[in-house]
Formats: structure tokens, C-alpha cells, sequence
């Protein structure tokens, strides 16, 4: 232990006795309550049209495929218009295509797990949010932050029945317990950006100045 | 107050008012968040949304220390480490001593208001470390040697050719004072920070003690970039942002950006719970969270508890009419606004900061848009209160207003004063106004007429037009 601070006791005996001698009636602790909303159904075109109009917004670009062999067309024509070299990405979002990662495929496309050099960062986002536009990715074994922070540009394949009404809806489906969460869950809700120039808004600061959404139709992620 | 703090306060106040520069700032960078945050304002969801967060905060702080303890409980079977600071020296020391263990050379921070309030970067290079500021802002202060300005907007006040001397100086050529250019340039040289640094700070918006997650709400990536790069990530936290569960961040995270800048979501909201799992490739090897008192457990179950709710949007600044004519550097502490107004001399101690609570007209508007319903105006004149009564107490003012109360009681006294009273007036105001009504009043008074005219006497007291309009 560092610097020889309180121990656990006496640092939670500290806040105990500050509420005990408390001159205020401080209610009783409650979570805050279960929402009974059944969590909207992807089939509701209302969240897909209220998702694209948000993240649209804030800066991003959506396409609705109907199968993940088209959103993998359709990311290939982006690749080709902006003749990017290389795409960091996990194994299994590139769809078995012939080259894995470090490798380049038949397009000429090098796909790579480094995502420094890359020009882009492909990802399988794990939920969308209507409500803010948002995409959710999670860290795993094969997925890493960096694909969705590192390259000036990301792109997600996001499955329909993933999209939900609200950050709300997603919060509650996240695990309850410490051991079973990744150790990151991340929304995105567009480009990187800030106002702190003289309150001139500028795209692209440390995050992705691009993102790029591909809303699949039917079927769950691959793998 | 003492006269010295009276007249650092009075100096810092006037340099404020006498640069017209940052009088245009204050009032238009106001005006653009108001206008920003208005349509939220304006959803007819938006009292409840504000009802729900003051409910989960004070619900939380009500049973702290349990969530404290279930908080750091859950952060440790995540992988990481807690350490319980009881003041702001105890968590300097802690982080330095991590660094030096370490034998870090390089720290990247994102914004944090605690790591200011415990003076962490001067601890961290005594110990020979590169501290670099890694949001826009906090970047742009640093390389000024100035404080933040703003809690949410750390450079808000600097004009762009400002910002293009200090940025094409640190770059050895002239930048221009294209914005987008003078970003591109902070994220070139911050993005090899990033991936050269040791080890990177935070702060934590919220921590979720169920899970023993820290959750961070950011724009601009430097926050992802700090808590995924270095082999080590170390978050500062204030003991009271704990929230129970990931659902009550429901309206937080719904408020939150909207009040504060009035987007409908940052670009990122990130959970960090505990290091890297086995068998991720990125992400830090390890994970430190440092809880800081520094004075909230004298601040908790007492009469302005509910100052702890803070979710730090920032809502008061952008409405306050005093901040729009000071800004932040005026304050003389790390949080200013109306929120900083009273959180600073709780912290600190009323002494420190007396002419803090006297920094306000009272307006109220603080505690109306306030996100997490604080009574921030009530608050103010409470801690005038407790500076008459426990800090100073000048005899001159004891007496004045013992007199005050004896005739206020008794008519008769009232009527004999007034009688008294009123001739000099309408001499005095007669006097004033042939002189232009610039003239100041002599000693203490001089402190209102120097910016006020002096209104005339009226021919007849209040008193007297009350009975002849028959009213009693």
C-alpha cells in the first residue's frame, strides 16, 4: 500500500457516523425502480428511422443493409472510395473472408489486429440506442478498444435486434455482478469533438473523426 | 472577512470587469449554452428527469458508507485496488508513491476537478513525472500556467490568437488561428503522449457500487485513450459519486450532456470495471481507484448535505449573472460558480473562502436549473449566516443591527427616527443629485454608491402614505 492512508474502517466509520448524527431525514435507500417497459422490440421501424436520425446528427453516417454479406460489400465500397490500406478489426467481424488478420485479402485490403497503423476500425457493436444514436461495444479476447478509439475512422455492424429504445434499456441488460462485465463498455454517440476552441466546434480530437454504421437485417453477430 | 482576502477577492473581480475581451466571452459563451440547453429544458420530461436524480443521489448519500464499502468490494473481485484517502494530501501521496514504484516517467490525464482539488500534477512532478493534460482545454491552461475556468470548459476564456501564440510557440512555428488546425496540432502531439505514457489518470463521473465500475462521460476520446493505453490507469474520485446500480445512471446520463452542453449524448459514456480481463490485448494492466474525503464527510448528514448530489453539468455557471460578469479565475478556488461558491468553503473551510457566499445577487436561477434540484441560493444565504456567526462578527455590525432591531420593535422609536431622519435625507439627496448622482458615499457605504446612484429621498415615508391612503 502507497502513502499510508486510512484504512478501509475508520475511512467507512467516518461516513457512518456523519449519517448517524445526521440533522436531516435522509429517506431510506432505494435503487431505482425496475423499468416494467418491455425494451422495444428492433422490428419497430420507429427505433431503426429514430436511431439513423440521431447518430446522423451528431456526425455519423448510417446505411441499412439487408444481410451482413452486403454490409460487408457495402464496407468494401467505402474502403475502395477512400483507399484505405489497411482495417483493424477482430477475426470473426471480417466474415472468414480468405486472408485473416495480418493478412491482406483477395480486394487487397489488409486486415490487422493493430489498430495504430490502421486506417480504420471495424467493429460488431453489441447494442444499439435509438435514443442518443448511440452504438455499444464491449471489450472481449478478440475485441479490443482500440478498433473503435484508435483509427481516424470506425465503422459497426450493427444486427436489428440489437437496437434498443434507450440507454436505460441497455443499462438493465448489462450483467449485475463485477465478475461477469467486461472491463469496458463503451457507448459511441458519433465523432469525437469539442467546443473548447473558442467555442468552435471541431470533429475529430483524440477519438475517430468518422463512424460509419451499418445496420444489418437479420441474424446475430457471427461467432 | 479579512482584509486581505477582501481585497485579493475585490482584485481579481475588478481585472474580470476591466477586460472587455473576456466580458465578451463570459456574456456570449453564456448565451450560446443557454441557447443550446433551452429546447431540453423545454421537454415536458425534464422535472421528472431532474426529480430522479436528485432521488438517486440522495438515496445514495443516505447510506454511503454502504455503498462505499459494496463499491470498493466490487472494484477489488474486479481486479483492481482501492485506496481510502481521508484528505488530499493522502491521495497525492498515494499517487505519487504508485508512480514512483513504478518507475512511471509519463502521465497522461483526462480532466478531473479532484485531481486540481488535491493539487495532484505539482506532486506528481516533484517526483520527477511529465504530467500532460490530455482534454482540449485543460491542455490549453496547462501550457498557460493558469487554473481551469469552468468545470465542464477548462479554456472558454481564451481567445483563439491566445491560443495560437502559446500552440505555435510550443511548435516552433506560426500555427494561424484556424481552430481546426490549432486541434489538429494538440492531437498530434497528445496522440504520442498516449501511447508513450506510463500511465494515465481520471477522475470518474460515477462509480456504480454494485459493480464496482467506474463510468466516465467524455467528447473528445482523450478519456478512452487514457483508460485503454498506459499499463496502468489510476481514477480520483470524490467519495460521493457512487451511484447503486447501473440503471440509476438512467437520468443521469440523460441530463447530464443536455444541461451541460447541451447534447443529447457525449460522444462516449465508458465503463471501466477493474484492468484488462485475461486474455484481452488492450487495456491496463492494472487498475487503481483512489476515494477522496478532503472534507465530504463533514459536508455528509449535515445542513448542506445535499451539495454532494452534484453531478458537476455545470447548469449554475452557464445561468449564473455574477459568473457571466466574473468567470471563474475571479473565485480564487478550483470550483467557482454558484456550486463552487458553496462547495469551497465547505471543503476548505469558510475561513478560506468568506467572500464566496457573499459572490451572489441571490437570483435564484442556480437553483432552478440546477440537475440534481440543489438548493444552491438557500445554501448561499445559509453560509452567510454561519460567516456572521462563527468567522466574523464586527462589533460595528453587531450593533447596527441590535439598534435596527430595538426600533423595528417598537413604533414609536420608528416614527421619533424617521421624524429625525427624514430632513437630512432630502438635504443629502438634494446634494447628490445637484453633483451629478456620482457621488460616492464616504467609507463603507462607498462600497454601494461607487457602482450605484443614489436614489432621491422621497417627501414622505412609507409610512406615512400608507395612512393616507387609508390602508393600515
Amino acid at each position: 500500500m502507497q502513502g499510508g492512508g486510512v484504512d478501509r474502517l475508520t475511512f467507512l466509520a467516518r461516513l457512518r457516523a456523519a449519517l448517524e448524527c445526521a440533522e436531516l431525514d435522509l429517506g431510506r435507500p432505494a435503487s431505482a425502480p425496475a423499468k416494467t417497459r418491455r425494451a422495444e422490440s428492433a422490428a419497430d421501424e420507429g427505433l431503426v428511422e429514430l436511431f439513423t436520425a440521431r447518430l446522423r446528427a451528431s456526425g455519423g453516417v448510417v446505411e441499412s443493409v439487408t444481410s451482413r454479406a452486403e454490409a460487408w460489400a457495402a464496407f468494401e465500397r467505402l474502403v475502395g472510395e477512400r483507399d484505405w490500406q489497411s482495417v483493424a478489426c477482430a477475426p470473426g467481424v471480417h466474415l472468414g473472408r480468405a486472408a485473416g488478420p495480418d493478412g491482406a485479402d483477395a480486394a487487397g485490403l489488409r486486415l490487422t489486429t493493430e489498430a495504430r497503423a490502421a486506417d480504420f476500425g471495424l467493429s460488431e457493436a453489441d447494442w444499439a440506442v435509438a435514443e442518443t444514436g448511440s452504438v455499444v461495444v464491449r471489450s472481449a479476447p478478440e475485441v479490443r478498444r482500440g478498433y473503435s478509439l484508435v483509427p481516424p475512422a470506425v465503422g459497426f455492424f450493427v444486427p436489428l435486434g440489437r437496437i434498443r429504445a434507450t440507454m436505460g434499456d441497455v443499462l438493465r441488460e448489462l450483467p449485475t455482478d463485477a465478475g461477469s462485465l467486461p472491463s469496458c463498455v463503451c457507448f459511441i454517440s458519433g465523432p469525437s469533438g469539442t467546443s473548447d476552441l473558442a467555442a468552435v466546434h471541431v470533429v475529430g480530437v483524440h477519438g475517430p473523426g468518422e463512424v460509419f454504421v451499418w445496420l444489418v437485417d437479420g441474424g446475430e453477430p457471427a461467432g | 472577512m479579512s482584509v486581505e482576502t477582501r481585497r485579493a477577492f475585490d482584485e481579481r473581480v475588478e481585472r474580470a470587469l476591466g477586460d472587455p475581451a473576456l466580458q465578451r466571452v463570459l456574456a456570449e459563451g453564456q448565451d450560446y449554452v443557454q441557447e443550446l440547453t433551452a429546447p431540453a429544458r423545454a421537454e415536458p420530461d425534464w422535472p421528472a428527469a431532474l426529480d430522479e436524480i436528485a432521488r438517486v443521489r440522495l438515496a445514495t448519500l443516505a447510506h454511503l458508507d454502504r455503498y462505499v464499502d459494496e463499491f470498493a468490494t466490487n472494484v477489488e473481485r474486479a481486479g483492481g485496488h482501492v485506496f481510502f484517502a481521508a484528505d488530499a494530501g493522502e491521495a497525492r501521496r498515494h499517487v505519487a508513491g504508485l508512480a514512483r514504484e513504478r518507475g512511471v516517467k509519463l502521465v497522461v490525464k483526462s480532466k478531473s476537478m479532484v485531481t486540481e482539488e488535491i493539487g495532484l500534477n505539482p506532486a506528481l512532478e516533484a517526483e520527477g513525472v511529465e504530467v500532460v493534460e490530455t482534454d482540449l482545454g485543460e491542455f490549453i491552461v496547462q501550457m498557460a500556467h493558469e487554473r481551469p475556468f469552468h468545470i465542464l470548459k477548462p479554456a472558454i476564456h481564451m481567445p483563439l490568437e491566445r491560443v495560437r501564440k502559446l500552440f505555435s510557440a510550443d511548435a516552433g512555428r506560426d500555427l494561424g488561428d484556424d481552430a481546426h488546425a490549432l486541434t489538429g496540432y494538440a492531437r498530434g502531439v497528445l496522440r504520442e503522449k498516449f501511447f508513450a505514457a506510463d500511465m494515465g489518470i481520471t477522475g470518474g463521473n460515477f462509480g456504480v457500487a454494485a459493480t464496482g465500475s467506474v463510468v466516465l462521460v467524455t467528447n473528445e476520446g482523450n478519456g478512452r485513450m487514457t483508460t485503454t493505453l498506459p499499463r496502468t490507469h489510476v481514477v480520483v474520485m470524490g467519495v460521493e459519486r457512487l451511484v447503486p446500480t447501473f440503471p440509476d445512471l438512467e437520468a443521469i446520463l440523460k441530463v447530464l450532456p443536455r444541461a451541460g452542453v447541451g447534447l443529447r449524448a457525449t460522444a462516449y459514456v465508458t465503463a471501466i470495471t477493474g484492468p484488462r480481463r485475461s486474455g484481452e490485448a488492450d487495456g491496463p494492466e492494472e487498475l487503481h481507484v483512489v476515494l477522496v474525503d478532503n472534507g465530504r464527510s463533514r459536508i455528509l448528514g449535515g445542513k448542506y448535505h445535499e451539495v454532494l448530489s452534484c453531478i458537476r453539468c455545470g447548469a449554475c455557471l452557464d445561468i449564473c449573472p455574477v459568473f457571466r460578469k466574473i468567470g471563474g479565475h475571479a473565485y480564487g478556488a478550483v470550483y467557482s460558480g454558484p456550486i463552487g461558491a458553496v462547495l469551497s468553503p465547505l471543503l476548505d473551510g469558510l475561513e478560506c473562502h468568506p467572500e464566496l457566499p457573499f459572490a451572489s445577487s441571490l437570483c435564484g436561477a442556480c437553483s432552478e436549473v440546477c440537475s440534481a434540484r440543489i438548493p444552491l441560493a438557500a445554501m448561499l444565504r445559509e453560509l452567510r449566516e454561519d460567516y456572521v456567526a462563527e468567522v466574523e462578527a464586527a462589533p460595528a455590525w453587531r450593533l447596527g443591527f441590535q439598534a435596527y432591531d430595538a426600533a423595528a420593535r417598537r413604533p414609536w422609536v420608528w416614527a421619533a427616527g424617521e421624524a429625525l431622519a427624514l430632513p437630512f435625507a432630502r438635504l443629502a439627496s438634494a446634494f447628490v443629485a445637484a453633483a451629478g448622482s456620482r457621488l460616492p458615499a464616504p467609507g463603507v457605504l462607498g462600497a454601494w454608491t461607487r457602482s450605484r446612484d443614489l436614489p432621491g429621498a422621497e417627501r414622505s415615508s412609507f409610512r406615512a402614505l400608507w395612512r393616507r391612503w387609508g390602508r393600515r
